[in-house]
């Protein structure tokens, strides 16, 4: 492959301003010669094998994607987001958006070596009410993966993994952001969540989120901001639509028809049975026509307590320490579908031990007590 | 000469004595930018002590001259990576692609992957860390009571320690000087 020094300059330049670094960020951070970097970048100089490798790491990227011009871009995808919602994103939140979409690529990549497929579902939907598709299609998904009607959906990170959506979660700086979707030409449906969020309130969000890429991918990147903010939008349909599908693949109207009078500790116990807020499942009612406004109000008022909420990506069986551990590594998008992939490529030789540490984002050090956290084995072959 | 990757280094610097006696053997380990960028700048979760302290003799390798730095080509990186079978990591690649041009370097790795593609595929010579132990118990610059002493420093800093190799290093060690001796 030919090397084109401007075309790399261009790349280089574009991907370290969307995610707001300047160039003596980027000389402290990396140990570059800040002079020489404004160099490259303005196609003055070629930069060595090792600057480029450096760059890619400290700008979440595959370094191929800064010197090939076949390749997207790694700024493409963000770009459209940070151009659309420009001011909603800290020089942080954006580092965490590259990086999530960057694993979004790894993992993909690691499924495909792995050959693990996905499901194909048809997710037609008709009539003019963007709220009624919402509704439709969580129906048929939840048919499409065999839950009965009286039956809860209890790891739907796992249901929407086997769509083939990747979906991670991890801290923003910006409360106000719910999650976001993005369509990557590499990875394909990519979700992020806000993990500022409250555990069920997550849950809620990654189906909305999961319906964006099933109604909305044509947009490439959607941004969902908190109901509270001031920037959100009532009345936008493709939200109501969003909302409507979450709500009915996580309470089915099914079971919402057969539920009883509530009162306070009957509505946590239902709550806490949907893994939902009650905010979520008194609207789900009123909505419905179950119940009235005087009702749903009653229902608000009450909490599942936060110590009792469950999560399915942090096993209750864990003794508090390592579930500690986990949860920082949630934090920073280590989901276990993920590790999962990355150790069972590396026992298939498909990574180095040097790649598996990079795609897990941790020291070289830290494989080891990460590989017990998560059960796996990672011994020494020579 | 031997190009060093990150898990090579921090190996080697597990035990005090074993980094000492390559120093006395006169072996010069040269470091690519991308490598040196992972043991000493790219940001850190939270470090153990035991990282701190492998943080630590690395600076001061480095304030003593150790590790020359000597970067990939971008040509030679592209050339390495598109024949690479498997996906290498970052210092593992700069490492092969700086040494991919010049014979008279080896690369240094403990990762099997990165190993037999440096190997197989390219045909350059190969060094690990328990081989480096083995030779140096061969050549003397380690003695038999070094030996347990190494083990156990290495196996308190090193996570996912070498010792099984290290142990078979050292009496292959043993072997072959008995061999030359007969």
């Amino acid at each position: 492959m030919a090397v084109n020094i401007a075309h790399i300059a261009q790349r280089l330049q574009q991907t370290r301003l969307a995610l707001s670094y300047t160039t003596d960020d980027v000389g402290t951070i990396a140990g570059l010669d800040v002079h020489r970097l404004e160099r490259i970048e303005a196609g003055c100089e070629t930069p060595t094998g090792d600057e480029i490798l450096i760059l890619a790491s400290l700008y979440d990227c595959d370094f191929r994607t800064l010197i090939d011009e076949n390749l997207p871009s790694p700024a493409q995808q963000t770009d459209i987001l940070f151009r659309r919602y420009g001011d909603s994103f800290t020089p942080d939140d954006r580092r965490a958006i590259q990086e999530f979409l960057y694993l979004c690529q790894i993992e993909k990549w690691l499924e495909q070596q792995l050959l693990i497929t996905h499901e194909a579902v048809d997710f037609k939907y008709s009539g003019p009410i963007f709220k009624d598709h919402g509704r439709q299609v969580a129906e048929k998904l939840r048919e499409h993966l065999g839950y009965a009607e009286n039956a809860v959906a209890r790891d739907i990170y796992i249901d929407f993994r086997k769509l083939g959506i990747h979906i991670f979660r991890r801290k923003m700086v910006n409360n106000d952001i719910s999650g976001l979707y993005i369509k990557d030409p590499v990875a394909g449906h990519c979700v992020l969540i806000n993990y500022n969020e409250d555990i069920y309130r997550q849950r809620f969000s990654v189906a909305h989120e999961v319906a964006h890429a099933i109604f909305d991918s044509s947009e490439d990147a959607l941004l969902t901001l908190q109901s509270s903010s001031a920037k959100y939008d009532k009345r936008d349909l493709k939200e109501i639509r969003a909302n409507s599908f979450a709500s009915h693949y996580l309470m089915p109207l099914s079971m919402l028809r057969g539920l009883p009078d509530m009162n306070d500790s009957q509505a946590i116990y239902w709550a806490q049975q949907f893994r939902v807020s009650t905010a979520a499942l008194a609207k789900a009612l009123e909505d419905n026509g179950f119940i009235n406004r005087n009702k749903a109000d009653q229902i608000r008022t009450v909490r599942v307590p936060r110590s009792e909420k469950i999560d399915p990506e942090v096993p209750e069986s864990l003794a508090e320490d390592s579930k500690k551990r986990r949860l920082e590594l949630l934090e920073r998008g280590l989901t276990s579908h993920y590790v999962n992939l990355c150790f069972k490529a590396y026992e298939k030789g498909l990574i180095s031990s040097g790649r598996l540490a990079e795609v897990m984002k941790v020291e070289y050090s830290e494989l080891a007590q990460v590989s017990m956290l998560f059960g796996q084995n990672f011994s020494h072959d020579f | 000469m031997v190009v060093i990757d990150t898990c090579a280094v921090w190996n080697i610097l597990s035990a005090q004595k074993l980094y000492r006696a390559a120093n006395t053997a006169k072996l010069t380990f040269l470091m690519t930018p991308m490598v040196l960028y992972e043991c000493a700048y790219k940001p850190r979760n939270e470090p153990s002590p035991e990282q701190i302290e492998l943080s630590k003799r690395f600076r001061s390798a480095r304030e003593d001259g150790a590790f020359t730095i000597q970067a990939c080509a971008l040509d030679d990186l592209l050339a390495v990576s598109l024949n690479a079978p498997v996906a290498l990591g970052s210092g593992e690649l700069s490492c092969i692609a700086m040494a991919y041009r010049m014979s008279t370097v080896a690369v240094m790795t403990d990762d099997l992957q990165a190993r037999r593609y440096a190997e197989s595929k390219i045909s350059l010579r190969v060094e690990t860390t328990p081989r480096l132990y083995g030779w140096l118990h061969y050549c003397r610059h380690l003695s038999d009571g070094d030996h347990p002493e190494i083990m156990a420093e290495h196996e308190r800093y090193e996570r996912r320690p070498l010792t099984t190799f290290f142990n078979e290093a050292y009496t292959s060690s043993l072997e072959y000087r008995l061999m030359d001796s007969s």
